[in-house]
């Protein structure tokens, strides 16, 4: 079951990709075509942190370990959507200008989260094979709840970036803390 | 009114359609792609400097005079450079030029005034 359905999610993460990039080859993108790649994968990037999030609550629902199966290939994902995103506005937007680039970086608050957040993305990433999970051992769980404070990075860099109106960056920073709510375990008072 | 302003009344030959700020819509090239207004339904003549509709939504990033200005950073982002509406991907961003590039012909208008204060 889980030999069929991996490569089968693997082909749906990478449907949004596939999506942009025919969108960017057949200049299907409006007038603003960098303002859509950048949105897009920002978006798909929080989609990712909500799907990562949401495997091990699945696996305590479900008493299935199929989550954690395929919770690897989409907390990678997340990580390849989010250099994409970040490519996107140092590559294609600013054209490595890296004067500006820095300067907002420093001044932007929204920038220097986001920035902050694929930063943090590194080590989880490098840091994802069965081998380094041998290697590192316990410290690897703890290392990997990183993702927590990547995820409200996420959604602040969301919400910080909108003009007037929160309602999307603030369905998915509801999702996030929902999800993350589900990891609180609440002592039994004696 | 300054010359190089426009109230638009029509847009490709056709009539001003609804969504692009029918009846009337008054273009000002050099507050041009900061916030500008999107259709005149009225006009009053007021005492006081009124509150614009973005300077109500988000008075932190907005003010009245809506000049485009690349030395006054917007608190979100910097202004000094912006992309070309209608580029493709590999085209570069350029960079933003004090009101627009009209400042020989409107700059006298803001005489005396700090433009970083009243942006």
């Amino acid at each position: 079951m889980v030999r069929f359905l991996k490569p089968c999610i693997f082909t749906l993460s990478l449907v949004p990709f596939s999506l942009i990039v025919y969108k960017i080859f057949f200049n299907k993108l409006g007038p603003e075509p960098v303002k859509e790649i950048t949105h897009f994968t920002g978006e798909w990037t929080l989609v990712f942190i909500c799907l990562t999030l949401a495997m091990s609550p699945l696996k305590r629902i479900t008493n299935s370990t199929f989550w954690i199966n395929i919770r690897r290939m989409l907390g990678l994902f997340v990580f390849f959507y989010a250099t994409l995103h970040m490519l996107t506005y140092v590559v294609i937007d600013y054209r490595l200008d890296w004067e500006q680039i820095i300067n907002d970086v420093v001044k932007k608050k929204y920038i220097y989260i986001g920035f902050s957040a694929w930063l943090l993305l590194l080590p989880l990433a490098f840091t994802s094979s069965k081998k380094m999970m041998t290697l590192l051992k316990q410290n690897w769980k703890k290392l990997h709840r990183l993702i927590y404070v990547i995820a409200i990075f996420g959604s602040l860099h969301f919400i910080w970036l909108s003009k007037t109106i929160f309602f999307k960056p603030l369905i998915y920073t509801l999702i996030i803390l929902f999800l993350l709510s589900l990891r609180i375990k609440f002592k039994k008072s004696a | 009114m300054h010359p190089l302003t426009t109230v638009v009344t029509g847009l490709y030959n056709k009539k001003l359609p609804n969504q692009n700020g029918a009846p009337l819509r008054i273009f000002i090239p050099w507050k041009y792609g900061f916030k500008s207004a999107k259709a005149i339904v009225k006009i009053k003549l007021v005492e006081k400097m009124p509150t614009s509709s973005w300077m109500w939504a988000s008075p932190k990033e907005y003010g009245f005079f809506s000049n485009v200005n690349p030395d006054v950073n917007h608190p979100r982002w910097s202004q000094a450079s912006e992309r070309v509406i209608g580029n493709d991907i590999f085209s570069p961003r350029i960079k933003t030029e004090m009101f627009n590039g009209y400042g020989d012909q409107v700059a006298d208008l803001y005489t005396g005034m700090d433009l970083k204060k009243y942006y």
